[in-house]
């Protein structure tokens, strides 16, 4: 009936139960443990056999032999607790009916049944100090406390009656002074707190913020209470000064959970953790530190199905849990996931303007202060990791306020957009697109060469975008593990926080003010709203200086990167450490890929990101940290295929570690904490392939949208090999074509007619791509004759360099189309400078003496460009 | 015969002090100050209006008096005292005012009445057994809480034991954080008030417990509503479920379902206006209330749009009611209830009810006829509907215990009242 597993430190070990269990209770001698339920009442120990311990079925109630004068709803006991000077006494209370029942564990009968209260008992709890007390709490609306020694009927000595009369919904007997309990009643916002000497009124109350369910005095601090709301708003855990002193208090520390808390109980070995399991479905059991109340210290995560009920063993670190799952499981902190381990604490976010949104934790503030002052760690160990682990807290107990948990959001953007008819020149001269090569090594050069010229013309985002091309199609065994996402299609500047796994270097952050980070301190987390729009300002003038000063060197070495996720336009990678020290960044080479490829090699496992371990050995501790968690823990990783339904869970992001954790900070959604777990924490295997199309669609759409068509073509021509004819009608539509066709034409209106010449050769020779002109007929021309409906659309994206350089255009016009007689045009003859489109002088006056658009239908506002823009000519 | 027994409740109720009528029918003051939404708040929940359409309505300009009932087992009357009548003349209106109330229950339900512009507040706090005091969270509410506080003052020399349910109202456009802080916010306001009156007693109202023992507590209760969610149901279920005295019998009754069905949790719904007149005595949340209003209104239209309409059923009953027969047989005194409600029923929702909906988690929602205008809604594991056959034999345990529990009172209180 038992199975047992063995872990190295401690034993978890766990037995099959009967359905329908909803409590435990454990004797004062740490061997008897009762399950019991609406379906259930089974009696355990736990002892060690062979040196394990286990639990044994001593006693199964329901199916022994009943005693005549007990009724059947005896045996479905909602509450149970046993006497805790009395290693065989237990009590329990009917689900239906205000009877309580004192059983013997030896005998395993009823020795007593007191008729005490007209309806169902909520909770019972026996007296910590005196064994012959007994105080239960019944929905009628009393809590009677009840002694044994006295001979009359019912036994009560007193009742205590709460003003609202209604019901007890939970009692708790303070341990240190053991004349106060708490209370919780029905649909109140109050926790009285009572004298169990004075049954006429409350000591006092504290006045909660919303109703509460449940209660639980620190062992440790003997006036902390905390209490957990059911009131269908409240999903806190709130800690409160029970001494009383003022009534209308704050609380002292505020926990954010997951869900409505259902049971609440102190870890017995820490005074500032406190396990909890909620109401919503959640196989886990929560342990939480209170001062860091924005993240689980650890979580049980050993059933397979909803909690029903647990304890901490007496003076230890151990768990004994019941779940529906029907099992009981004895598990030890240890064996729980540490919720540290595996969040990832930066995020950072990529645009493809340039524009990086980093957030990551603020570690100035006073807890780390006074850990510095009271030398509790060394100075030199500045991981952020280190400073808000489990080990650290734990043993630093001076502090005992809520750490603020605040982040930093940082904004850089790129303004200088460069839109130089130069620049374009360059690209053009300086990017390639192979020589027909069509190898994935002969892309990674391209690639390679491409995102340097791109770098060398301060365009990051360009020089991004190719590296990602890279690691999406050349490194693709690498990228087996990479997990990517294609994100929804908003074009509005993503707010949303991909949080990598990460280790920090927060020095660098920290010792280096003068890097001019944008650093908004936000508000306290617990307000979760980033007010971006009252510090935009602050930023815009910061962000010029920092990009005079960094030129936004940090987009480095991709390779340091993950992809995150490509979106449309945000193009998001990760780093952990190079938001804060790119200055080092600068000098990355990418020989550096080599390396860190190799390093992945020989690990054979799937990193998500490489820590750029050989550039960031100023912080040996760090290093040697990372490796060790990369070694651990890595293990699988979750591919998943970027089809639609990723879309909308983009805020998910994936981990490294053997536990998949999703992180999303509040901004985009509204959820309650800073810091949420995803559900699923046991990992799930897919093994999709990946597929980039998508996302190579969308970026060249985007890409063209943008009036980058440049950059658009060349990434087609690059990519080409890689697309199969199928694939690209799917992904273009043809439209490609078109984007080809125009690129040739503005490389000849900018007198490109060499480079021209090459890509159209390119196209044609090594590529084959049937072109839909003969390229004999374009030379020194513009051809206005491939006006067709179909490029109105791009038209308007070669608007900035076509303006300005359209003097350049030869003279040579084929036949002009008015548009709007539709006749063609002779002699003096107006037309728009950026869509090309125009007709009979006086036709156009006339059109724009009404209209401010293209009289084409093209949709450009020709209206807005000055007379400089629009020329005539004769032909 | 039980037709007879309610017309002769209300025709004592004419010459007859309220003490008595409380029991048939407790009677709820709603008031608050003008514009806080109490016409939307009726008109929402018995009339079935679409919360959008309240902003139409009309400010009501004097003392208006709703009865209701649900399915003749519940009764209360609903008093909406306006929030422009601030006058409060003393007693000496009293008599006359007395008079009018009394004979303005002289008319059928679901009828308004218009009342002399004096209102006695005193009276009206005497009569009645619970105010349900509305605060627009919207607006200001410094005014509101003042005359909160003006009621409960006068309302604790007249009638101590009275309950004061305040609604939060109109909180659909606050953030959690504000609706937390607004209340808290008017429960300190309300407590300081008596704490000041206490002479600096440092206790709440809540739980304000005098120092002699037969001081007036004062037993306030607050609630976040809105029309425009479940919140509005489930706050004014809970006001009623306070006032049916039957309320801790049916709760028991819950109790033994769900320990004997293996259920989670149990709710006996009331079909029209989405009113849950019992739980059993696990706590709730808004959550799974919200489920099962939604399950009656699936129902509800299922039905409509496949079901059969029973009128001439009850018509038949209807002439075999002459014939006496008792109610304890279910179909039948299911039907006669029916008569003498005040709306129409849906007449879709018949003895033969009944709807099994699985939820995602392992959760199931059982729905069962009761009578014509009770539901019971349970909420269970799926596994346990294995033995459903089980579950609906004790459902119709509980649905005749529960028609008994009525028929009883009824006729307790009748033979009470004649004597």
């Amino acid at each position: 009936m038992s199975k047992t597993n063995i872990n190295q430190h401690e034993t978890i070990f766990s037995c099959f139960v009967r359905a329908g269990t909803s409590t435990l209770a454990l004797n004062c001698t740490n061997n008897r443990l009762i399950a019991a339920g609406q379906q259930n009442f089974q009696l355990f120990s736990i002892e060690s056999i062979d040196n394990i311990e286990q639990f044994k079925e001593i006693h199964d109630f329901r199916n022994a032999p009943r005693q005549p004068a007990i009724s059947r709803y005896a045996f479905q006991p909602k509450d149970v607790s046993w006497n805790p000077n009395d290693e065989n006494c237990f009590a329990t209370v009917s689900g239906t009916s205000g009877y309580l029942y004192i059983w013997d564990a030896t005998r395993l009968i009823t020795i007593d049944q007191l008729n005490i209260h007209n309806t169902i008992i909520n909770r019972l709890q026996f007296h910590p100090k005196h064994p012959n007390l007994l105080l239960t709490a019944s929905q009628d609306g009393y809590a009677k406390l009840i002694d044994f020694r006295i001979n009359n009927v019912d036994k009560v000595i007193t009742s205590f009656r709460h003003s609202s009369k209604e019901g007890f919904r939970d009692i708790d007997i303070n341990i240190s002074n053991t004349h106060k309990f708490a209370s919780v009643i029905n649909d109140q916002y109050s926790v009285p707190i009572w004298d169990i000497r004075q049954p006429t009124q409350p000591d006092f109350s504290i006045v909660t913020r919303d109703k509460v369910l449940c209660i639980a005095w620190n062992p440790h601090e003997h006036f902390w209470l905390a209490t957990g709301g059911i009131g269908g708003h409240d999903r806190t855990i709130r800690i409160w000064d029970g001494k009383g002193n003022d009534s209308r208090q704050e609380p002292l520390f505020t926990v954010y959970t997951f869900g409505q808390v259902t049971k609440l109980s102190w870890r017995p070995t820490c005074r500032y953790h406190i396990a909890c399991f909620t109401r919503t479905a959640d196989p886990r059991i929560h342990v939480w530190d209170i001062r860091r109340p924005y993240l689980p210290q650890a979580s049980f995560c050993h059933h397979r199905n909803d909690i029903e009920d647990f304890l901490w063993r007496p003076n230890s670190d151990n768990i004994i849990s019941v779940g529906r799952d029907e099992r009981l499981i004895h598990a030890h902190i240890s064996s729980a996931v540490q919720s540290e381990q595996i969040v990832s604490i930066f995020s950072l976010n990529v645009t493809s303007k340039g524009s990086i949104y980093i957030s990551m934790p603020n570690i100035d503030n006073d807890y780390v202060r006074s850990l510095y002052n009271e030398q509790h760690i060394p100075l030199s160990s500045s991981n952020l990791r280190i400073l808000y682990s489990q080990e650290t807290l734990s043993t630093f107990l001076k502090w005992d306020k809520i750490i603020k948990g605040e982040s930093i959001l940082g904004i850089y953007s790129n303004t200088l957009h460069d839109n130089s008819i130069q620049l374009f020149h360059q690209f053009a001269r300086r990017w390639i697109f192979g020589n027909g090569d069509k190898s994935l090594i002969a892309l990674a050069n391209i690639c390679d060469i491409n995102s340097t010229v791109s770098e060398d013309l301060n365009r990051p985002d360009l020089k991004a975008t190719w590296q990602v091309i890279k690691m999406l199609y050349v490194d693709y065994d690498a990228l087996q593990n990479y997990r990517t996402y294609s994100s929804k299609t908003s074009q509005s500047i993503t707010i949303s926080h991909h949080i990598s796994d990460s280790i920090s270097n927060h020095r660098y952050h920290y010792h280096q003010p003068g890097r001019k980070l944008t650093i908004i301190d936000k508000q306290r987390q617990d307000n979760r709203s980033y007010d971006e729009l009252t510090d935009e300002k602050r930023i815009q003038l910061q962000e010029q200086r920092i990009l005079t000063n960094s030129k936004l060197e940090m987009i480095d070495d991709t390779e340091t990167y993950i992809v995150r996720d490509v979106l449309t336009d945000d193009i998001i990678f990760i780093t952990p450490e190079d938001v804060l020290n790119y200055g080092n960044t600068n000098d990355m080479s990418y020989d550096n890929d080599i390396d860190l490829g190799l390093r992945r090699d020989s690990l054979s496992i799937p990193l998500i990101f490489n820590e750029p371990l050989p550039l960031t050995n100023t912080d040996g501790d760090c290093n040697k940290f990372s490796l060790n968690r990369i070694t651990r823990q890595l293990t699988e990783v979750i591919i998943l295929d970027d089809d639609d339904e990723m879309r909308h869970e983009n805020e998910y992001d994936s981990t490294t570690g053997n536990m998949q954790t999703s992180i999303h900070s509040t901004i985009p959604d509204d959820s309650e904490n800073f810091f949420t777990i995803d559900e699923s924490y046991c990992p799930t295997i897919q093994k999709h392939s990946l597929n980039f199309d998508d996302v190579i669609r969308q970026t060249l759409w985007y890409y063209i949208e943008n009036n980058e068509l440049q950059v658009a073509v060349h990434l087609l021509l690059a990519l080409y090999p890689q697309l199969n004819e199928r694939k690209r009608i799917e992904l273009f539509n043809g439209a490609h074509l078109q984007w080809l066709v125009m690129y040739i034409e503005l490389l000849q209106k900018m007198r490109l007619f060499v480079k021209a010449k090459q890509v159209t050769k390119h196209c044609i020779e090594n590529e084959g791509i049937p072109l839909s002109y003969n390229p004999s007929e374009f030379d020194g021309s513009i051809i206005f004759a491939v006006q067709t409906p179909t490029l109105k659309r791009f038209s308007a994206i070669t608007s900035p360099t076509i303006s300005s350089t359209s003097k350049n255009s030869p003279s040579i016009v084929k036949e002009f189309m008015c548009s709007i007689c539709r006749i063609p045009c002779r002699g003096l003859f107006s037309f728009c400078g950026v869509c090309s489109h125009g007709g009979h002088i006086d036709h156009i006056q006339t059109w724009f003496k009404i209209h401010d658009e293209c009289p084409y239908g093209c949709g450009h506002q020709c209206q807005y460009f000055d007379n400089q823009n629009c020329r005539s000519f004769v032909p | 015969m039980i037709k007879e027994t309610l017309t002769m409740v209300n025709d004592i109720d004419n010459d007859r002090n309220d003490n008595k009528t409380s029991f048939m029918r407790p009677n709820i003051l709603l008031t608050g100050l003008r514009r806080s939404g109490k016409t939307s708040i009726q008109h929402v929940i018995f009339t079935k209006i679409q919360p959008s359409q309240t902003q139409f309505l009309k400010s009501t300009p004097h003392l208006t008096i709703n009865q209701f009932s649900c399915g003749s087992l519940i009764n209360f009357q609903v008093q909406e005292l306006p929030g422009q009548l601030h006058t409060f003349p003393s007693l000496q209106f009293s008599h006359s005012n007395g008079a009018q109330n009394g004979q303005s229950s002289l008319y059928d339900d679901n009828t308004t009445h218009l009342v002399s512009d004096g209102c006695d507040i005193e009276l009206l706090l005497k009569q009645c057994n619970a105010v349900v005091y509305i605060i627009d969270a919207q607006d200001d509410y410094i005014q509101s809480v003042s005359n909160l506080n003006m009621i409960i003052q006068s309302g604790r020399h007249v009638n101590p034991r009275l309950r004061y349910e305040v609604f939060i109202h109109k909180v659909d456009q606050l953030s959690e954080e504000a609706k937390i802080e607004t209340q808290r916010d008017i429960h300190n306001q309300v407590r300081d008030h008596f704490a000041d009156v206490n002479g600096g007693t440092d206790l709440s109202p809540l739980t304000s417990f005098e120092s002699n023992s037969n001081a007036q507590n004062i037993l306030i209760n607050f609630h976040l509503t809105s029309i425009f969610d479940h919140s509005i149901f489930e706050a004014f279920s809970k006001v009623i479920q306070k006032l049916i005295p039957q309320f801790n019998h049916l709760e028991d009754l819950l109790n033994y379902l769900i320990s004997a069905s293996n259920m989670e949790q149990a709710f006996l719904f009331d079909i029209q206006t989405k009113i849950s007149i019992a739980t059993d005595s696990s706590p709730t949340d808004i959550q799974m209330y919200e489920l099962c209003c939604d399950m009656i209104d699936l129902l509800i239209n299922v039905s409509q749009i496949y079901g059969r309409s029973n009128d001439n059923i009850i018509e038949a009953i209807e002439d075999d009611e002459n014939e006496e027969h008792v109610a304890s047989s279910i179909h039948e005194s299911t039907n006669s209830y029916s008569n003498t409600t005040d709306e129409p029923s849906s007449n879709v929702f018949d003895s033969m009810s009944s709807s099994v909906i699985k939820l995602t988690g392992g959760r199931a929602l059982y729905l069962k006829e009761i009578n014509r205008h009770l539901a019971l809604i349970g909420v269970l594991r799926e596994e346990t509907l294995s033995k459903q056959s089980i579950i609906e034999y004790n459902v119709n345990q509980l649905k005749k215990s529960i028609l008994e529990l009525f028929h009883l009172t009824c006729q307790t209180s009748a033979s009470s009242l004649i004597s």
